[in-house]
């Protein structure tokens, strides 16, 4: 025990040592969940810059734009006078999108010649774009559905019959988890944690490669009385608490003070994020031992760290994907953490259901150790060749 | 004063030329300047290039199992966004197939919505959602609300008395159509709106992962990055070395690939180079900048690869910047990125002219020139107290 103490608190100092190595193994992480949480603290944009081409300007046209400009999501910023300038004030990325009432809209509307609205929303910005087309399809629905009501009176039905024709086939929706659609919910449970497995893949990856750079495998195995397994363990287990500690932080953010979904218990969110956490170190422990030369294995870790933001699943479904990807998702840990999260804390579902989940993340470990004995090997001869130098010198 | 001219200008082209033995001589700094450049947004296209959301599965507990509900049922899995994948006996069926990831959404018709329908009462559908993919949510949503309303107007249609004129039943179908106009990505598609931010963002990581993994093996060598004279000049002739690389890259990136993925173009190519010009340049400042902090070559690993997804947040392009915090809007501001991403997206995508994306265009000159001033003051800073021979 004492010797995984000793090695523990060597590396510790060598945290210490260098300022950028507890930057990105504290700093980051911190600064990641903050900028996040407070980035989409909305949950969802509100008052998206529109514009309108009331071309009509009758009493009915101004009324629609007022209701528009009712609703939360909208900001009404532009009036326009023609096409041609909403399309422009578009371009300049003033507003992101634009409604035209056509002219002589009310006259035609009355004259029951369905006089067309057309809503253009620019979807090269995604969100705001497909917020727009909600509200303002909404907005003519309403107005449709108060033309309707007027058109039925005159024809004699009764209120109570007009309700239930005005929209005979209604929604109850129930958006599982989620009522709020709340942006924040969604891209913090993934991305987050995406985030914190991608600065433990480096870290450790940086923590073990440093000690070959800086020549000091050897006081690092001597530390450890020259056992191999607990040089390792105790360098790794460092940065497995600080990162686990960081993991319980994020989620007590995100489940205690931000109130998140979390529909199981928080034991078994804390599980998970141990294992993402030791899934992660298990990850830099097989390329080590598959690839010989650093700058290889860092850009490795870095790929699949930041891939594992579009990879994962969290924007774009992976059953979407082409199939070598759906493959390829398996490899990430925080992949798996994320099916954890989705069944456990945000649907309530049985453990029983993500039990592939945990196995795929022990699995990482499992093949980690089981690749132990080629790191090992390279370990100890970089460590010949470092005394037979120095033995030359 | 002109033989002084001369010889900055000699110490440009020294350094100019230098440059590229550096750069060529240093595997990963070749990686960051050409393989990253080449291959990531390759790799990045081809995972969204599904671009949308089809057929997601959907299960069907069907208690009605009237006419009405089979027209619900066939309509809903006749849309592209969703696919019946079967009829569940109850809830609890749907539900055990929901756990198990078989299906991402559950719709419900209540037993009496056929007759509930006839005693003139509204029916309503229950719908459940899987909320883990907002995409899925969303696409389905609309696919049922569409649904349900046509099915709705030919109903009111049945119920108004024989003989009205055909206006009397347009206008109880639909008396204000509308025509939804997706204006620069015609499918709403994820990769045609997220791809372009990546690109850009690709042109400026590469460049300062690759400035600064050089300044780390210079510094590993226990070699000065910028000799203590001239620090003007020098950074001149190495930007122009990064900036004649870069030549190639920006119009693989920003033109071809695109091109090759069928992504929205409507720019002009003139315009897009223009722009690309001050981002290139303040990108190549501010990673002079950075790399003066720069000791080892794993240190670039570890202090720029994570901020390659907070900048592509900055930029805008999923969350509006105008709905951004303060502090966050003020960030976004000095990152080269974001007003890349902007500009970018503005000309590429929206078909703008550089003379409507003035602002980007304006804020990226002006960054260069900040970077650029920063930058020399920061090497010149570092070069007196560097102890290394050059």
């Amino acid at each position: 025990m004492s010797t995984l103490w000793r090695i523990m608190v060597r590396e510790w100092r060598r945290i210490v040592a260098q300022p950028l190595c507890w930057g990105c193994m504290i700093g980051a992480p911190l600064f990641g969940i903050l900028f996040f949480v407070t980035l989409l603290n909305e949950g969802l944009p509100e008052h998206i810059p529109t514009a309108v081409v009331d071309l009509d300007n009758s009493a009915l046209s101004r009324s629609f734009v007022r209701q528009l400009q009712a609703q939360q999501a909208i900001n009404i910023a532009l009036q326009c006078d023609t096409y041609i300038d909403a399309v422009q004030a578009m371009q300049r990325n003033e507003v992101y999108g634009f409604v035209l009432i056509p002219s002589r809209f009310e006259e035609l509307l009355f004259d029951g010649k369905q006089p067309p609205l057309s809503f253009y929303t620019n979807d090269a910005y995604l969100i705001p774009g497909s917020l727009l087309y909600e509200c303002y399809t909404t907005q003519s629905m309403l107005m449709s559905a108060a033309v309707i009501q007027d058109l039925l009176l005159s024809l004699g039905f009764s209120p109570q019959r007009i309700m239930s024709l005005l929209q005979p086939i209604a929604i109850d929706s129930h958006a599982l988890g989620n009522p709020w659609v709340n942006y924040s919910i969604y891209l913090s449970n993934s991305f987050l944690p995406a985030m914190l497995q991608l600065m433990v893949l480096l870290v450790t990856m940086y923590a073990v490669a440093s000690e070959f750079k800086k020549g000091s495998v050897r006081s690092w195995l001597l530390a450890a009385r020259g056992s191999f397994l607990m040089a390792l363990a105790g360098k790794l287990l460092v940065y497995t608490l600080v990162f686990f500690v960081e993991g319980v932080l994020l989620q007590s953010m995100l489940y205690g003070y931000l109130h998140f979904p979390l529909h199981t218990s928080i034991w078994r969110m804390m599980c998970a994020m141990f294992l993402l956490v030791v899934a992660s170190q298990s990850i830099v422990l097989i390329v080590l031992s598959l690839v010989s030369s650093h700058s290889i294995a860092f850009s490795a870790v870095s790929v699949l760290g930041v891939v594992s933001f579009s990879l994962g699943g969290f924007s774009f479904p992976v059953p979407d994907m082409y199939a070598p990807f759906k493959v390829l998702t398996n490899l990430l840990p925080v992949r798996h953490y994320f099916l954890i999260y989705v069944n456990n804390a945000l649907n309530g579902y049985p453990l029983y259901y993500c039990r592939d989940a945990y196995m795929a993340l022990l699995l990482f470990v499992v093949i980690a150790l089981l690749m132990l004995p080629r790191m090992y090997r390279a370990v100890v001869c970089y460590e010949r060749n470092e005394n037979v130098e120095t033995f030359k010198s | 004063m002109l033989k002084r001219l001369n010889l900055e200008i000699t110490v440009l082209f020294y350094y100019w030329r230098r440059e590229y033995i550096q750069v060529f001589r240093n595997v990963e700094a070749l990686v960051f300047f050409v393989l990253l450049p080449l291959a990531y947004p390759i790799l990045y296209a081809l995972i969204y290039n599904p671009e949308e959301v089809t057929d997601v599965p959907v299960a069907v507990v069907d208690n009605s199992r009237s006419r009405l509900s089979r027209e619900i049922v066939h309509n809903f899995d006749a849309t592209p966004a969703a696919q019946v994948i079967g009829c569940c006996a109850n809830i609890d069926e749907a539900k055990s197939l929901m756990m198990q990831r078989a299906c991402y959404a559950v719709l419900v018709i209540p037993e009496e919505i056929d007759k509930k329908l006839l005693r003139n009462e509204q029916g309503i559908l229950l719908f459940y959602t899987d909320m883990s993919l907002l995409l899925n949510y969303k696409s389905l949503y609309m696919a049922l609300t569409d649904v349900t309303l046509d099915m709705g107007a030919t109903m009111r249609l049945r119920t108004l008395p024989i003989g009205v004129s055909s206006s009397i039943t347009d206008i109880a179908t639909q008396p204000i159509p509308y025509t939804s106009i997706v204006m620069y990505n015609p499918t709403s598609g994820v990769a045609s709106f997220l791809i372009p931010a990546v690109l850009v963002l690709i042109l400026q990581q590469s460049i300062v992962l690759g400035i600064a993994v050089l300044a780390a093996t210079r510094h590993e060598q226990a070699r000065r990055w910028y000799a203590p004279h001239h620090i003007v000049a020098q950074l001149c002739g190495r930007t122009l070395c990064y900036l004649s690389i870069y030549i190639f890259n920006t119009i693989y990136l920003l033109h071809y690939l695109p091109y090759i993925f069928g992504y929205p173009q409507m720019g002009d190519v003139i315009d897009i180079l223009l722009l690309s010009l001050p981002m290139i340049l303040s990108s190549v400042f501010m990673a002079s900048m950075l790399s003066v902090w720069v000791r080892e070559r794993e240190h670039v690993y570890l202090a720029f690869v994570f901020t390659s997804v907070i900048f592509i947040f900055l930029s805008g392009i999923a969350w509006p910047r105008y709905a951004m915090p303060l502090v966050w809007r003020f960030m976004s501001y000095m990152v080269p990125s974001t007003w890349g991403i902007e500009g970018f997206v503005q000309i590429n995508t929206m078909g703008a002219t550089l003379a409507q994306a003035s602002r980007a265009y304006i804020a990226l000159w002006l960054l260069t020139m900040v970077y650029g001033i920063l930058a020399v003051l920061t090497l010149h800073y570092e070069c007196r107290k560097s102890k290394y021979k050059l």
